[in-house]
């Protein structure tokens, strides 16, 4: 494949079909409002602005008189707790991950906003990741089960699987972008690595398992350029197995934030992301805001509060209104239109 | 008619078969920036040559779509519009493409103004354009109803004067002190009356200047 190596996909090509469980289907999906809604707000990259996006965005959905969750899933690196002004909790997802503690309702701790709860991440154990491996289906059915409207995740830095699969099997996914090629890099790696996710996935793609791994590897046998020329040969081989492929792919629709703007020609850097991913991947996905470069960002980290709350009149804090209501669906994207 | 297996240009330009000749043209800007060989959006998924190849079809589809009349006979042959065309028509045929190499074609000299969409569509209205053409002093209200005339909302048109949404509100509402600056003033409505292609930018932003200077001076004297 150009431009990117080939990834680690961490579903072993060997892997029968009972062992390569499909985990998207396995989880019950949100289906009406007696279920919360979850959002993955993801990015592929540190420093993108995920744990600001994730704080600010659950503060709003909270102010809305909604019941909110906030969960920090950085477990590598877990704030969330700052950003929302809430000292270290005592317990964390770690405390639940090796069964110390049962029900995560007794994970949560409240924040000053009315509504706005979460749940902290990892932080004192080195092999909390392996562990979440093993329990990530249980941690999003008793997530789905939680007296909550909203429950927002705040992903960590990277395209770990596990993290790629909290995105996938989240309702609406959201991912954050800086307008600088590193940034993008990782973004762009991020949703390869969740497409491919998918589509190993995919129960009725389980008898192409070696051509998906064929062809997502870089310097692959059959002529595949991009993920979208896989649904070709596919579809050439078995048109129903295509259509399984157009049906996956289509659920797969990341909402993008372009976070850091400091020209116009940055904003329009969010409508580029989406043409060339629908030509890349054949996905649609949708710019639905960006956030200014501003002080009141730091200056609100500094105070442990988030934005929107320490600076309600600021530009950010009109740019993470915006967002939202465009998430919720009160306001249109920013492209396609 | 014979139908061939065509490509939809519209998808080439990230277009909807109901868009505008206006919507075309920005389109293909925004197009022809997204695979320009410095692009960032492409950064890291496709190469030069794989760059310069869409950049061929973003040429060959605005060569249809962005002549109004080309585009007429493209949609009929393809079913997006009723009407008749030639049974032999197909629109490969009109494409030149001899010229449609990429480096040929310098694709940075377009118009920044032109990346900025309007997204609000207004009725052409000749008594305000002469009013616009022929305005001898300006106000915050008549400036906004010129950005609102021209389809313009707060933040797309911040975007294309380089200037923040919260200075035009502010401009707008001639509160120049929520400027952070209020010392680029002049600066700044010079530029709105530019980017709203508003004649005599400079004896316009003057008044706009002295009537608040005045209306300040006034105010004070009042509460001495």
């Amino acid at each position: 494949m150009e431009g990117i190596d080939s990834l680690d996909l961490a579903v072993s090509k060997d892997s029968s079909k009972d062992n390569n469980k499909i985990f998207t289907d396995t989880i019950p999906k949100v289906q009406t409002r007696n279920w919360p809604r979850i959002w993955a707000i993801g990015g592929g990259k540190g420093g993108v602005g995920k744990s600001l996006i994730s704080a600010n965005f659950s503060w709003l959905l909270a102010q809305e008189g909604k019941r909110v969750l906030a969960v920090d899933l950085d477990l590598g690196g877990s704030n969330l707790h700052t950003c929302l002004g809430v000292e270290p909790p005592r317990l964390g997802l770690s405390d639940w991950i090796h069964g110390r503690c049962n029900n995560l309702l007794d994970l949560t701790h409240p924040t000053l906003q009315p509504g706005l709860h979460m749940i902290s991440g990892a932080s004192d154990s080195i092999t909390v990741t392996s562990h979440m491996e093993d329990r990530k289906r249980d941690l999003f059915a008793e997530l789905t089960n939680l007296p909550f409207d909203e429950i927002v995740l705040d992903l960590g830095a990277g395209s770990h699987p596990l993290t790629v699969d909290f995105f996938n099997c989240a309702d609406e996914g959201v991912l954050s972008i800086l307008p600088e090629p590193t940034s993008v890099e990782n973004a762009y790696r991020f949703i390869r690595v969740a497409f491919y996710r998918r589509l190993l996935h995919c129960p009725e793609l389980q008898d192409f398992l070696s051509v998906i791994h064929e062809g997502a590897e870089a310097r692959n046998t059959l002529g595949v350029r991009s993920p979208n020329d896989l649904k070709e040969i596919i579809a050439r081989i078995d048109p129903k197995a295509g259509a399984a492929f157009e049906r996956e792919i289509a659920k797969m629709r990341p909402n993008i934030v372009v976070n850091q703007v400091r020209t116009s020609q940055d904003i329009e850097i969010g409508k580029s992301i989406c043409g060339v991913s629908r030509r890349y991947f054949g996905i649609d996905a949708r710019y639905v805001g960006y956030v200014d470069y501003e002080n009141s960002v730091w200056k609100a980290v500094r105070l442990k509060r988030p934005a929107v709350a320490e600076f309600p009149r600021s530009i950010l804090a009109a740019r993470i209104a915006r967002l939202t209501k465009t998430l919720l669906g009160e306001e249109s994207a920013l492209f396609p239109r | 008619m014979v139908m061939q297996r065509k490509k939809n240009l519209y998808l080439v330009l990230d277009l909807t078969t109901r868009c505008t000749q206006n919507e075309i043209l920005h389109a293909y800007n925004r197009a022809k920036s997204t695979y320009s060989r410095d692009s960032l959006a492409a950064y890291s998924l496709y190469d030069d040559n794989a760059k310069d190849s869409i950049l061929r079809e973003i040429e060959d589809a605005y060569h249809i779509l962005g002549d109004a009349r080309k585009r007429r006979q493209y949609d009929v042959s393809m079913g997006y519009a009723e009407g008749s065309v030639d049974d032999n028509y197909n629109y490969e045929d009109s494409i030149p493409h001899s010229h449609t190499s990429p480096s040929s074609t310098p694709i940075k000299n377009f118009k920044k103004k032109l990346e900025v969409t309007p997204n609000i569509r207004v009725e052409a209205n000749p008594a305000f354009e002469t009013e616009i053409q022929e305005a001898s002093n300006l106000s915050g209200a008549f400036l906004r109803s010129i950005r609102l005339y021209r389809g313009y909302t707060e933040d797309q048109f911040a975007g294309l004067c380089h200037l923040k949404a919260d200075h035009i509100i502010a401009i707008e509402e001639e509160k120049p002190l929520n400027l952070h600056h209020p010392v680029y003033l002049r600066g700044h409505l010079m530029l709105i009356c530019e980017a709203l292609q508003i004649p005599n930018a400079n004896m316009l932003a003057k008044t706009y200047i002295e009537r608040l200077q005045q209306e300040d001076k006034l105010a004070r004297n009042k509460s001495l």
